[in-house]
């Protein structure tokens, strides 16, 4: 796969893939600002104010039944963390011309639409329109009320918060009630401009389209802004161990222990690939040394699972447990770790995590969506390896530098959720 | 002999065959695509609650038994099959649903060799008292898991509430007391009565060939005895058992499911169309109704409708999360009867039509997609992907029909999931 990167004006970059295999086309705008409590909410509800309505169809059904006239094109509005940065993601993927029932091309129809919702939006004297506003506000509260709906997921979120109270690995990148309450018409659309003219954007295209006519189609919009500024960072991923404990209390059936370990190992450094892999062979396959000893040998959890946030340098391994069982659990993660960092496994099991890592980041290549997280993740840095690229930095990581991730990766803090009364096996 | 078959308008060509021992094969060769996807599955869900008895009836087998047999089919008396895949690094699962359970694999290397683990560990059962015992703790767990889910509760209440006496009303993976009377001697009378060749369908799909396929097979596929499918008459009435279900559990704002139950009869590929074509004329982001639901704040951007059939059951569903999940059901009910009379919106047709048939097409993309896709087809008794043609050819006047054949109005179950 061959990445094309390509510099635009105003300080943009579009990234592009040849896409002449797969059925669809697919163009992205990934927007990255510094992530801050008090500029959250603000630019987390410009996903859905800017893609469920533009100025030319400025109602939901209106945009729908466009959508389908253009054979079910799929716009999608995202909002993410990646590492201190909050991305932003706009998108829309439509058929390829040879796959149409009338043969036309709705390239060009496609990024016309996807630009008109970001720089034609459906405003009112200068601001969003008070009913899509007040739409978009309740739909977004609702969302973060709803985190708690999800236990894995909120006992997860609740162990970062643990972890960072005050560094952006504990700041949601939706905002909070509060912040998403405090914002008006007004202030979205302020977030909007700035959004434009400070924001980090890489556009991502996969497809056929005529390049030059694209670079055309995406800068001109912005020959009419004021000149950007990018908004810069330098990460501060330093750390001291807190050895943090909390446990919740809810009505459930299953509790859920999340373990926050530490990891000194953070992007853009060149032990990274190292501490993937230490990360799978630890509990990041079926064949991981914590799927084999705390499900399979004891029978104590379904799951048990170690996941690495490269960009924080933060693992977590979480599990769904019989709540008398936590210690138990905590202390067989906590052996496999001590014999991970003895070297106290075999070769087997190490190749076997490489395989499995290997082979994930082959089988990207086979879907645009996917394609597009493995690169997202890259425009963090500015440094584009292919995914054949990372297999290669994979097959090159040694046992002592697997061994040398686990010595760096320490316990900070344990979250549990709990049922109110105890559940009998 | 693998037959080719190539696809009007995906432009692929499939490969069809049946192998001497029942087992039907199809290989969808992507040759441009990285990894390899195949699945293994058997027409044996959790809807199929009983096994044949000597003397011609029927026993109830316990809930939960499809699940735990899919867990236990991993290990033999040398290992377990999550050990083979270690040495080829493919990417390896399985799951039960109510009308089949699935055993796949994923790899962009070694994928003969993954292939033949596949089909090697999927027909050699073994089941012994204490590896039965040892999986009570990992699907407790995994029971429990589910126990806390308020989207499974919102669907389980609501399957119970619409259905009288089928099993789809029943939780796959059973209860802990369930899964609690399981003994290796019941698996393996499931083992020999379910998981028969001719019961089953091998589904490839990536840059591999259907010799390649074809010749794995032929050395390891084992003969199997004659089968036959055995009926269950479920005795399930057209009409819903409870039109309301509640439940109370940790969660933000109420949650809902509404489901329709569809009368019982064989769905044909244009059944199929027509059901995600009306789902969308009903209640979809361009529909009349979802404008109405968005501007009195009933629903938020998680609505979302489907439906899902399998051996003697159907349902329409719709879903989300409202503070008013009751005003939600009297407007769609209101909005059903209103098409049934007055009819089929025929410009909203044609887009919502052109649409479906774009976002299904576009579905077909990476080789797990495109074998699950078409295995759906194959459990359902329909031709490989037939409903893409369908989509295509389908007319308001056959939509029109569908909606009032097969939607009734009251037939129909709210489950709601509220806070405490």
């Amino acid at each position: 796969m061959e990445l094309q990167q390509i510099p635009l004006s105003h300080d943009m970059t579009l990234l592009h893939l040849p896409g002449e295999r797969f059925r669809t086309g697919r163009l992205t705008g990934i927007f990255a600002v510094p992530l801050a409590e008090d500029t959250a909410a603000g630019y987390a509800l410009l996903p859905g104010l800017l893609t469920r309505r533009s100025g030319r169809y400025p109602t939901v059904a209106a945009l729908s039944r466009r959508l389908d006239e253009l054979y079910g094109a799929t716009v999608e509005g995202e909002v993410t963390r990646l590492g201190h940065w909050q991305m932003l993601s706009f998108s829309i993927s439509f058929l390829e011309q040879r796959y149409t029932l009338d043969g036309s091309s709705l390239a060009a129809d496609c990024t016309r639409l996807l630009l008109d919702m970001l720089f034609e939006p459906a405003l009112e004297e200068g601001a969003f329109r008070p009913a899509d506003f007040a739409q978009e506000q309740r739909f977004l509260s609702e969302r973060l009320q709803a985190e708690i709906n999800d236990k894995r997921l909120y006992a997860r979120q609740q162990c970062e918060r643990l972890l960072a109270p005050d560094h952006p690995l504990g700041i949601n990148p939706l905002g909070t009630e509060e912040t998403v309450a405090a914002q008006t018409p007004s202030s979205a659309a302020a977030a909007r401009d700035k959004l434009l003219a400070t924001a980090r954007i890489h556009w991502l295209y996969q497809g056929n389209a005529d390049i030059e006519l694209l670079r055309e189609t995406i800068e001109a919009p912005f020959a009419a802004l004021p000149q950007r500024q990018a908004a810069l960072l330098q990460p501060d991923n330093t750390f001291t161990v807190k050895e943090s404990r909390r446990t919740q209390k809810m009505d459930l059936q299953q509790a859920k222990l999340v373990l926050g370990f530490r990891v000194a190992v953070t992007e853009p450094d060149e032990q990274v690939m190292a501490a993937r892999l230490f990360t799978t062979l630890w509990g990041g396959c079926p064949s991981s040394l914590l799927f084999r000893h705390v499900r399979e040998e004891q029978s104590l959890c379904y799951y048990c699972a170690a996941s690495y946030d490269r960009f924080h340098g933060v693992i977590l391994v979480d599990s769904g447990i019989q709540a008398e069982n936590g210690d138990k659990v905590e202390q067989e993660v906590l052996r496999q770790l001590e014999a991970i960092r003895r070297g106290d496994f075999s070769d087997e099991e190490l190749e076997a995590a490489r395989r499995s890592l290997v082979q994930r980041f082959t089988a990207l290549d086979d879907t645009p969506a996917a394609r597009e997280g493995f690169y997202m993740g890259q425009t963090v840095y500015d440094r584009y390896l292919t995914p054949e690229e990372s297999a290669k930095r994979l097959l090159a990581v040694t046992r002592e530098d697997v061994c040398r991730a686990a010595q760096l990766t320490t316990l900070d803090s344990v979250y549990m959720l709990s049922p109110t009364e105890e559940v009998s096996e | 002999m693998m037959q080719a078959f190539t696809h009007p308008l995906l432009g692929d060509t499939l490969y069809h065959g049946q192998h001497e021992s029942g087992l039907s094969i199809y290989v969808w060769p992507r040759p441009q695509a990285r990894s390899t996807y195949a699945v293994f599955a058997t027409r044996y869900g959790s809807v199929h609650n009983v096994l044949p008895t000597p003397d011609g009836g029927t026993e109830v087998v316990p809930e939960g038994i499809a699940h735990y047999l899919e867990h236990k089919l991993f290990e033999s008396e040398d290992g377990d099959a999550f050990t083979r895949y270690a040495a080829t690094g493919a990417s390896a699962n399985a799951y039960t649903s109510f009308d089949r359970t699935a055993y796949l694999f994923q790899a962009t290397d070694n994928v003969l060799p993954s292939l033949e683990i596949l089909l090697d560990f999927v027909q050699h059962p073994y089941f012994t008292a204490e590896t039965v015992q040892k999986e009570q703790g990992i699907i407790g767990q995994e029971i429990r898991m589910c126990e806390d889910d308020p989207g499974r509760n919102l669907l389980f209440n609501m399957l119970r509430g619409l259905y009288h006496n089928h099993p789809v009303r029943v939780e796959i993976a059973g209860t802990v007391p369930s899964i609690a009377r399981i003994t290796p001697e019941l698996l393996y009378r499931c083992y020999e009565r379910y998981y028969n060749l001719h019961n089953m369908v091998l589904v490839v799909s990536g840059p591999i060939t259907p010799d390649e396929v074809r010749d794995t097979a032929a050395r390891l596929l084992k003969p199997a005895a004659d089968w036959q499918p055995m009926p269950i008459d479920w005795q399930e009435p057209d009409s819903v058992l409870e039109h309301e279900a509640e439940a109370v559990m940790p969660v933000a704002a109420p949650l809902f499911y509404l489901g329709f139950k569809e009368p019982a009869g064989e769905k044909t590929a244009k059944d199929m169309a027509g059901s995600t074509v009306l789902l969308e004329l009903l209640a979809g982001k361009s529909s009349p109704l979802y404008t109405r639901l968005l501007e009195e704040g009933l629903i938020n951007d998680q609505f979302s409708a489907e439906y899902f059939g399998g051996p003697g059951f159907g349902l329409w569903l719709f879903g989300g999360e409202s503070a008013d999940p009751a005003r939600v059901r009297d407007m769609l009910v209101e909005e059903l009867k209103r098409q049934q009379t007055e009819g089929i919106d025929r410009e909203a047709f044609e887009a919502v039509r052109r649409g479906a048939y774009g976002r299904l097409l576009a579905q077909l993309e990476e080789p797990a997609n495109c074998a699950e896709i078409l295995l759906d087809d194959l459990v359902d008794g329909l031709p490989p992907l037939a409903r893409l043609e369908a989509l295509a050819a389908l007319t308001v006047q056959e939509t029109q029909e569908q909606l009032c054949r097969r939607l009734a109005a009251a037939e129909h179950t709210l489950s709601v999931v509220r806070p405490a």
